[in-house]
């Protein structure tokens, strides 16, 4: 009898305890939500642009206009981006004041472009290569770079130089990156500053279309080349620069480099690059 | 007696013209301060828009220079880039969704 209500009771609170277990250990999968986003975003510019093969993303505008690809492969023979890798290349192993170098930061000899930007778990935000670069100065008892040119942009364009080849691979792993990863989205689709504009108009709707006497580049492949020497700027800069650019020519007020906004954008838009290969610094118009 | 009915009436013109002009121009202290809101506003929900602030930097000038109606129009304006930002961020977190463009 006793064990007839033992099982009675028991049998429906293991069915509970089993449901309940379920339920805790089906974990989101944020890498999955993501790779649908990708997937839509590829499908798009593979339809805008059907004879463009998706490795060729990587080079931005001169993927889709031969013209500018034959002047820029022409440019190429020598980069005007060669002396500022140099430069970097300097004050990557110049010592600190301390007497250690960015290479006590940075392994690999800081051929480490392609591990950035991640995801921080233990301090929830995105972390790019140029805020780590000025946190590892930080760390070594030296000043910031200012983050939009100069020394940062050449130590930055020396470390992707060394890392060349490299695939793109962001992961989206936990809620807070997803968090991170969805505000860059929407900075990217959403529609800012007095012309109201937006990222993804100029970017996806208008990609390959003439803007002025420029052509407009893929979004696809935004993030895999930079820093980048452009030839308006005469000196390398770096993405967030660009970024800056942009912002400024919609009529909305630029963030700063560096800002949460922008590592957000820089995220989103690396992950939507996510299978083509690191191939910075470059030169651009 | 002519005369001084004649310099009355003109006086009393200038008067109430001048009394209209301040009546057509609202007042800029106050509007630099709402314009600052809206911009503060935008700011905080990252909108602001390029110009607003520096619109808002040459009421102040002109105000400070004494020149009430040119301050009342460039906060005016300000406010107005103020006002439509703030709109603007609203728009888009509702619906930024909608603007993914699709095959």
């Amino acid at each position: 009898m006793k064990k007839k209500v033992r099982n009675r009771f028991f049998a429906p609170l293991l069915v509970l305890l089993m449901l309940l277990a379920t339920v805790r250990t089906e974990a989101v999968d944020y890498q999955a939500k993501v790779q649908a986003d990708i997937k839509a975003f590829r499908d798009y510019f593979a339809a805008q642009f059907p004879d463009v093969p998706f490795a060729d993303y990587a080079n931005g505008v001169y993927a889709i206009d031969a013209d500018s690809r034959q002047q820029w492969l022409e440019m190429e023979e020598f980069p005007p981006y060669a002396l500022s890798v140099e430069d970097g290349k300097a004050l990557f192993e110049k010592p600190f004041a301390n007497g250690k170098t960015y290479g006590s930061c940075f392994p690999n000899g800081g051929a480490v472009r392609h591990n950035y930007p991640y995801f921080d778990e233990k301090r929830g935000t995105v972390v790019t290569l140029e805020m780590a670069i000025n946190e590892c100065r930080v760390a070594n008892g030296e000043k910031s770079l200012a983050c939009k040119g100069g020394d940062i942009a050449k130590i930055s364009a020396y470390m992707a130089f060394i890392s060349r080849g490299n695939p793109v691979d962001v992961k989206v792993a936990s809620e807070g990156a997803y968090k991170a990863y969805m505000k860059g989205k929407e900075f990217f689709y959403a529609k800012h500053g007095k012309l109201n504009m937006s990222c993804a108009g100029c970017h996806m709707e208008f990609a390959g279309k003439r803007l002025r006497a420029e052509i407009l580049s893929p979004a696809l492949g935004h993030t895999t080349h930079f820093p980048v020497y452009r030839s308006k700027w005469g000196e390398i800069g770096t993405l967030h620069k660009r970024y800056g650019g942009c912002t400024n020519d919609t009529g909305a007020n630029a963030f700063a480099p560096q800002s949460e906004e922008y590592r957000n954008l820089e995220f989103f838009e690396t992950v939507m690059s996510n299978g083509l290969i690191f191939n910075g610094p470059a030169s651009r118009k | 007696m002519k005369r001084n009915l004649l310099s009355t009436a003109a006086l009393l013109s200038v008067m109430l013209s001048a009394g209209d002009l301040r009546a057509a121009a609202p007042d800029a202290k106050a509007l630099i301060e709402q314009a600052e809101t809206a911009r503060k506003e935008a700011a905080s929900l990252g909108y602001e828009w390029r110009d607003t602030a520096a619109l808002i930097k040459k009421a102040q000038d002109a105000l400070a220079a004494g020149q009430e109606a040119e301050a009342s129009k460039l906060a005016q304006d300000a406010l107005l880039e103020g006002q439509q930002s703030v709109a603007q961020a609203h728009s888009m977190q509702k619906s930024w969704q909608t603007l993914i463009p699709k095959l």
